[in-house]
């Protein structure tokens, strides 16, 4: 993985992982409230998703060593330990043993739409930290195949790169940004 | 049937289909599935950005982390109050990172010459990997009948283990072994055959009272190993539980299990 794109947020991820306090609450500006989205859709109560957001930076702090920016970026990360958190205190709240053998009573998760989803709101922010790292031409080549809905013909013409090798970015980047994504559907440190 | 070539299908998945394609795609589940994983990618792309808009926690939120982990003064104010602080986090940058990347927004289309720098860097950065890999097969085949697993583990220990035993209407059979390393770190091992999945497999590891459970992540191919958190008490979370999850952005176990055993500890 190329450590190229030193922007930013490289710093604070890997600050957050060298224990830099003022990363912690840089990381809890950026990310808290994407992060209360998820725990309030998934909760329902204002208060326990400030609860969830609560423990989901105490935890991340706390166990900041098993976290490797050169794995995921600190986004994926923090998501990641947010729906745990979330589905945690969810699954404590429905105290019925039969959780694992009966299909989820419907609504239970689907609560009223408010706003944007907040999954997607969350993929767009992981997609997004993960795309600055994923190194040059694939940044590139992504960036105009999503946000100017370019062909690959056209990226290829545009970037001046064989046409082979766009479509053979184009695919790996796209699997390694799912394998990113999935970082952020559950962290395995919590 | 001749499945569709992968870098087909990650066009597929960014909406250039073919006619073709659109008729093998219909009647490949395979492909189909396949396509559908890789667009969640392309969804998340083209997602208008409106991370901005959501709503900030209350400021006690931050008092509440700040009190709990004993942090400095620093950092005391609400980071939402707090003025802009880039200098500490920017100055902890890796040392060697090349200098100045142009603004962490949006970036130009590079020049054909930066791209070609970029060409070069790579090339030049494949060769110690290439090193890398024979350095590995060398370790690999002095390590002989020691085993694989053992050596890439930092001889690991094997402090649980089970056989997994497939639910109704699945027939695949697994391991699941648990590896605490010399650091103490432990490691869940997981080996199945072939899924049966509909949508993805999710391991999870569950108590006694099958209520409480924790997901150590998604399971691709044949093997799986998952960091345990250090504080899980495995006597709390015994039972190895592999589930059947569809693509429903529902994070809670779907209730369909394919595989599940218990951790004799």
């Amino acid at each position: 993985m190329p450590t190229g794109a030193s922007d930013r947020d490289a710093a604070m991820d890997a600050a957050f992982a060298a224990g830099d306090e003022t990363a912690l609450a840089e990381a809890y500006r950026l990310f808290s409230p994407l992060i209360r989205a998820l725990a309030l859709r998934r909760l329902q109560d204002p208060g326990a998703a400030d609860d969830a957001v609560q423990e989901v930076f105490i935890r991340a702090w706390k166990y900041r060593d098993s976290y490797a920016p050169d794995r995921s970026t600190l986004a994926a990360w923090l998501v990641g330990i947010g729906r745990n958190v979330a589905a945690g205190m969810a699954t404590a709240r429905v105290r019925s043993s039969e959780t694992l053998m009966e299909p989820p009573e419907p609504g239970r998760h689907s609560g009223p739409a408010t706003g944007p989803d907040p999954d997607g709101v969350a993929d767009r922010v992981v997609l997004d930290a993960e795309l600055a790292r994923l190194g040059e031409p694939q940044g590139s080549i992504l960036r105009l195949a999503f946000h100017e809905d370019l062909t690959h013909q056209q990226i290829s013409e545009t970037l001046k790169l064989p046409l082979g090798t766009v479509k053979s970015h184009i695919r790996r980047s796209l699997v390694q940004l799912r394998q990113r994504l999935e970082v952020s559907d559950a962290a395995s440190a919590t | 049937m001749q499945h569709l070539p992968p870098e087909a299908l990650a066009l597929c998945a960014l909406g250039e289909t073919d006619p073709g394609e659109t008729a093998h795609l219909e009647s490949c589940a395979e492909c189909r599935a396949e396509v559908t994983a890789l667009q969640r990618v392309v969804t998340a792309g083209r997602a208008p950005d409106v991370a901005e808009e959501l709503p900030r926690p209350p400021s006690s939120v931050w008092d509440g982390i700040h009190a709990r982990l004993g942090l400095s003064d620093s950092v005391r104010s609400d980071p939402f109050d707090a003025p802009e602080r880039p200098a500490a986090a920017v100055a902890a940058a890796p040392a060697g990172a090349p200098a100045p990347a142009p603004a962490p927004q949006e970036s130009p289309a590079p020049s054909a010459a930066s791209l070609e720098a970029a060409r070069q860097r790579r090339q030049r950065r494949r060769l110690p990997q290439i090193l890398g890999a024979a350095a590995a097969a060398v370790v690999l085949a002095a390590a002989g009948t020691w085993g694989i697993t053992r050596v890439l583990s930092d001889r690991s220990e094997v402090i649980a283990a089970v056989d997994l035993s497939p639910l109704a209407s699945y027939s695949e059979t697994g391991r699941a072994e648990v590896d605490e390393r010399a650091d103490g770190e432990r490691e869940l091992v997981v080996t199945a055959t072939g899924s049966g999945a509909q949508g993805y497999r999710e391991v999870w590891l569950i108590a006694p009272d099958v209520e409480r459970m924790v997901s150590l992540g998604t399971m691709e191919g044949t093997e799986a190993r998952f960091a345990i958190p250090a504080n899980l008490n495995l006597d709390e979370y015994p039972i190895v539980d592999i589930s059947d999850e569809p693509f429903d952005g529902n994070p809670l176990h779907s209730g369909d299990s394919i595989l599940r055993g218990v951790l004799d500890l």
